[in-house]
């Protein structure tokens, strides 16, 4: 009763983690998950994915199906409803396309790839994948670019056509419109298609969320093809991705940093990160060990104002960059403020790397750019100015559209 | 877990069992009801947390920022209209056992009139045994409250008696989300972001405040705010709901309770602190003009992530569109309209050829005319608009119906329902409803002259706050606020009626600036209800003090406390002092068998230093004279009592000459209204001797030269 201090925690990926490891619930779970996505509980791409692929993880093993076809139908609608509460977090939908790949994978396996193949065409999951009307339909016309450059070698050269076709290359070929049949299940078979093939993908799933967890330190990897010495580097904020990269190369090389601390949505954090005073996120198991500054390591790093990109830009050997989503023909989603730097780097003629784990290539294009950029509050105006608050409109854009001309070469994992 | 999710939803107020393993979370405690009539006619039918804004009802804004920062547990306090919020939210995505709250329990209070017996139920109840978060069903925002309440805890466990944190965004000095009605000014110790004093300036009455002294001698640097948004969100502890029961007076959180706690630290050593936001975004609908406001924040998105394309409805498909365009799916647009930027349209409206729409709002289902211009309006669900209307600035609730080639001037505001006929022009300011106030409804025509032949609904009249203050405060409150007004918002602005046109209104506001000043108000405050009460209030306790013989001091003290607590003038002031005075001098009279004289005598003696503190110039005394002689109009021995007073008083040098005068020739005394001359009779002589006695004394300071003047009178 006296002064016992109550708490609160504004809910994120850790919450929702605790919540599906509680309370989960596989007709609320998926409620709950769409009013988080709604309200920007969860966001970026990373906490995203790992929240859709765990919520997946659960539905499926709760899930009691005779058919891969109502696997199939199943994971499809609710991968719909989702990804109608927040289209632009597109990594929501490639989790839902991974498991789908899973589930035709343990399908193949079982020897039931013509199920699979049925179940797909009587869907039209074509439609659920395709948000878009605009998107391209032959995707063999796609172009490829390849991460092909002068210092990437091994498993970084693979062209992003074979990294995004992985899972759902046949899906999208198949475009046809077979109204549903019934037939296809086999009640004889059930339990045991249930017994066989579920076991699997859910261990599939599984890894996949390793590999999620594991996607930064795997694309870290390649630190020393991508960082050379005395180099002078050139990064927008400094995304976890790409600082878990430098950090690795610092263990070898010497180069410079140079940090472009970014628009209102992200210098705050920037700064964190730069004077390494960023909590540590508790998911990381090497804490210990990044948590050390790039500085520790000896790398100097220089924090630049935006305004700067154009100046610098001309001293510094190469832009890596993080993102928010990758287009099947490279264009990106990148935190808004990136083209200023892309524009200046192709004006000098500067390499830009693109630095972002596998899990937001998305295998789509877009005509119309607009629609995945989300609107943010208008931060370059302060609110405080009430006079000018009524007589003018400041669209802030949080994410700027990138095509894929300005992008030289991507480093992912995989 | 199974049993995850506790539903209640009764109007008996259960307790949660306690939850001990796991870290205590903060409540949340929603007062669905504002127990304020600033919205009114809307409110007559629905309740202001179900209003509308861009579409979505204001308590889901509510909601979902209490979702947003993890709140789990959460009280819904209903009181008017509570069957209609208890269906909303029980029909409503919280219900449901995907809601992310844990518990939602609507507490049905249908007795409690104001924020203060809200909180005493809550006390009563023991419904709350930590510290929670008070805010209204009509909050929107998305800041964190995370930092403010981390910061809440730290003052916490410093000191015990930091019971409350206010929340409030930082707003510059004019901002059209700071509601006009009234402004809050907080004193804060810089330091400390401690509140040390509060109080409120309304537009139209003083434009200062009194700081107590004794603040600047005990805090070595302060902060006097008036540029914040009180959007009423405060952490409290269960200290404040029992507090509020201790106080049983106190209505108001801010005026009564604020105020109160802080003028009487010495007595309940509470502290109270401020936490001034400056990035996110905080704001309540408290009137048609934050309505306005609150609508243009979210739909220009600074209420992000609470925008309509986040379709924070289940139903809800908006998508935005460049320039603020938010459309649901199924909007059927005519290939020759304009939608212009800052705009709402619901799935299922249609807008007509060559029809404009710009900077509004419009909801589901509505059809729109051809040829129609829509601006700044927002206009509800169903709402039909016939071809060629015109409107600007105006609230059309849901279900109203305009016919062909209607006009709607700025300020209107349209209810349920409501039928305007083909042609007619609605006067700005105007507010027409369907529904009459259960008590009059013996009269069903609709105002033809309002809204046509075959129209349907008439203007709507507050039938309970005749008293100046809200009338004044709706006039601020309202949708539009006219240019003519806005050079006056410093200067004072009396009663006027809204619809009166123009040139009426410059006059009595001419005249109502004259009374103000001369602080001599007596027709214009007698009939009003609130003044009256505060004046029976105060009269009462004085004569209990003046009978009972208390010091001075005491009494002194009490009044001046009553007067603080409600805003009251020296004028009232005066006006108790004169009528505890003069009951007591009844009262002498007549239980002791004193003479009027004696009586007099001995008690203006006893009470002189308390006169002496209602009056600081020489109109005071004319005032006071003024308000001696009204008192004695309607008693038995009235025109003995006010001479021997009026005696008395100039003996006791309280009354020059000058202001004895000043009142004789008062056409106010001399009035027969009220008997007004007939009391002041006896005191003819009283006076006519003072005027001798005074030109004797001139005559004989002057010498010779008036001694002709003398021989004329």
């Amino acid at each position: 009763m006296s002064t016992q201090l109550v708490g609160i925690h504004t809910p994120g990926l850790k919450w929702w983690l605790k919540h599906l490891e509680n309370d989960f619930d596989s007709a609320h779970s998926v409620d709950l998950y769409i009013g988080a996505l709604k309200r920007r509980v969860i966001r970026n791409p990373t906490p995203a994915a790992v929240g859709t692929a765990e919520l997946f993880l659960r539905l499926i093993s709760a899930y009691r199906f005779q058919s891969i076809r109502q696997l199939v139908d199943y994971v499809s609608s609710i991968e719909t409803r989702l990804s109608a509460a927040r289209p632009q977090e597109m990594s929501v939908r490639n989790m839902a396309r991974r498991v789908v790949g899973i589930i035709r994978e343990e399908a193949e396996n079982n020897g039931m790839g013509d199920l699979f193949q049925q179940a797909l065409q009587s869907k039209p999951f074509e439609k659920a994948l395709q948000h878009e009307p605009a998107s391209v339909k032959n995707k063999s016309q796609r172009p490829i670019l390849l991460t092909q450059s002068s210092f990437a070698v091994g498993g970084a050269l693979t062209s992003i056509f074979e990294i995004i076709s992985h899972p759902p290359s046949s899906i999208t070929s198949s475009a046809s419109s077979t109204p549903p049949q019934t037939g296809i299940s086999r009640p004889a078979q059930s339990q045991s298609i249930q017994h066989d093939v579920r076991p699997a993908i859910i261990q599939d799933i599984q890894e996949l969320i390793e590999e999620l967890d594991s996607s930064e330190h795997n694309i870290s990897e390649y630190a020393m093809q991508v960082i050379h010495n005395n180099e002078i580097i050139l990064t927008y904020g400094l995304p976890s991705t790409v600082k878990k990269l430098l950090f690795r190369a610092a263990q070898k090389r010497d180069f410079t940093v140079v940090v472009v601390e970014g628009s209102l949505n992200i210098y705050r954090k920037t700064h964190t990160v730069v004077m390494n005073k960023d909590t540590p996120s508790g998911e990381d198991e090497d804490q210990s060990e990044v948590h050390k500054s790039l500085q520790e390591r000896g790398i100097q790093i220089i924090v630049i104002s935006n305004s700067d990109v154009w100046n610098f830009m001309g001293r510094v050997n190469k832009v890596l960059l993080g993102t928010e989503y990758v287009f099947a023909d490279g264009g990106l989603l990148a935190p808004v403020g990136t083209k200023n730097i892309v524009r200046a780097a192709k004006a000098r003629g500067t390499p830009v790397v693109v630095v972002t784990g596998s899990h937001t290539l998305c295998p789509i294009t877009t005509f119309f750019e607009e629609q995945w950029i989300e609107m943010g509050d208008p931060k370059t105006l302060d609110f405080q100015e009430g006079y000018l608050l009524e007589n003018v409109d400041v669209p802030s854009p949080m994410i700027d559209f990138i095509p894929a001309s300005y992008v030289g070469s991507f480093v992912t994992n995989k | 877990m199974s049993g995850r999710k506790e539903k209640k939803a009764s109007g008996s107020g259960g307790k949660k069992p306690a939850e001990e393993q796991r870290e205590q979370l903060l409540q949340a405690v929603v007062l669905a009801d504002s127990y304020e009539k600033k919205i009114r006619p809307l409110t007559l039918e629905t309740p202001r947390c179900l209003v509308p804004v861009a579409n979505t009802p204001l308590i889901d804004y509510t909601l979902e920022f209490l979702a947003h920062n993890g709140v789990e547990d959460v009280i819904i306090f209903v009181s008017s209209h509570a069957e209609k919020i208890e269906e909303y939210i029980r029909g409503s995505k919280w219900n449901l056992p995907s809601s992310p709250f844990k518990s939602c329990q609507i507490i049905v209070s249908p007795s409690s009139s104001s924020v203060g017996d809200a909180m005493r139920e809550i006390d009563q109840k023991q419904l709350i045994t930590t510290d929670f978060l008070l805010l209204h069903g009509d909050f929107v925002g998305n800041f964190q409250l995370e930092g403010v309440l981390e910061e809440h805890n730290k003052r916490r466990r410093i000191d015990k008696n930091a019971i409350m944190t206010m929340v409030l965004r930082e707003a510059g000095s004019s901002h059209r989300t700071k509601p006009r009605g009234e402004t809050g000014v907080f004193v804060v110790e810089t330091a400390s972001n401690r509140c040390v004093h509060y109080d409120e300036i309304r537009p139209g009455g003083e434009s200062k405040i009194m700081l107590p002294s004794n603040l600047t001698k005990e805090h070595s640097e302060l902060t006097v705010r008036t540029d914040l948004i009180d959007c009423f969100v405060d952490i409290c502890s269960p200290d404040v709901p029992a507090l509020f029961t201790e106080n049983f007076d106190y209505q108001h959180i801010r005026r009564h309770f604020l105020h109160g706690i802080l003028t009487d630290y010495d007595l309940y050593s509470k502290t109270i602190h401020l936490h001034v936001i400056s990035r996110d975004y905080a704001a309540r609908v408290r009137s048609l003009q934050t309505y306005d406001a609150v609508s243009r924040d979210i739909i220009s998105r600074w209420a992000y992530p609470f925008c309509p394309d986040s379709n924070l409805g289940t139903d809800q498909t908006y998508a935005l569109k460049r320039g603020n365009i938010y459309t649901e799916d199924g909007v059927v647009e005519a290939k020759s309209s304009i939608v212009r930027n800052k705009t709402v349209l619901g799935a299922g409206t249609s807008i007509g050829e060559k029809s404009v729409v710009c900077q509004s709002v419009i909801g589901r289902k509505c059809k729109i005319g051809n040829n129609a211009v829509i601006e700044n309006a927002y206009i509800w669900d169903s709402v039909t608009v016939g071809n060629d209307c015109k409107i600007s600035n105006a609230i059309i609730a849901s279900g109203a119906t305009l016919g062909k080639g209607c006009i709607v001037e700025p300020g209107a505001v349209i209810s349920y329902g409501v039928n305007i006929a083909d042609g007619i022009t609605v006067k700005g300011n105007s507010r027409i409803c369907s529904k009459r106030d259960a008590e009059d409804s013996d009269e069903e025509q609709p105002d033809e002259e309002l809204v046509g032949i075959g129209g349907l609904g008439h203007e709507y009249e507050d039938s309970e706050s005749e008293d100046e203050d809200e009338l004044q405060s709706a006039l601020y409150d309202g949708l539009v606020f006219g240019l003519n007004h806005a050079n006056d918002s410093d200067s004072s602005i009396s009663t006027f009626s809204i619809d009166g046109d123009s040139e009426d209104e410059d006059l009595q506001r001419e005249t109502g600036r004259q009374i103000r000043s001369d602080s001599v108000t007596t027709a214009g405050s007698d009939d009003n209800d609130e003044a009256e009460s505060w004046h029976k209030e105060a009269s009462l306790s004085l004569f209990a003090a003046v009978e009972n013989d208390h010091p001075v001091e005491v009494a002194s003290l009490e009044l001046n406390g009553l007067r603080m607590t409600s805003d009251a003038s020296w004028h009232q002031v005066r006006r108790a002092v004169v009528t505890a005075l003069t009951n007591r001098i009844e009262q002498l009279v007549s239980k002791s068998s004193k003479s009027i004289p004696q009586a007099a005598e001995l008690v203006y003696t006893r009470w002189q230093p308390l006169i002496k503190r209602t009056i600081y110039e020489r109109k005071d005394q004319s005032d006071y004279l003024l308000l001696l002689q009204k008192e004695c109009c309607d008693r038995k021995q009235g025109n003995s009592i006010l001479l021997n007073v009026a005696q008395k008083l100039f003996e006791l040098d309280l009354v020059e000459e000058e202001a004895i005068n000043g009142w004789w020739v008062d056409e106010r005394s001399s009035t027969e209204v009220g008997g007004m001359a007939k009391v002041r009779k006896s005191t003819e002589a009283f006076v006519k001797w003072l005027a001798e006695a005074e030109e004797e004394e001139e005559s004989e300071e002057e010498g010779e030269e008036e001694s002709e003047d003398e021989g004329d009178e």
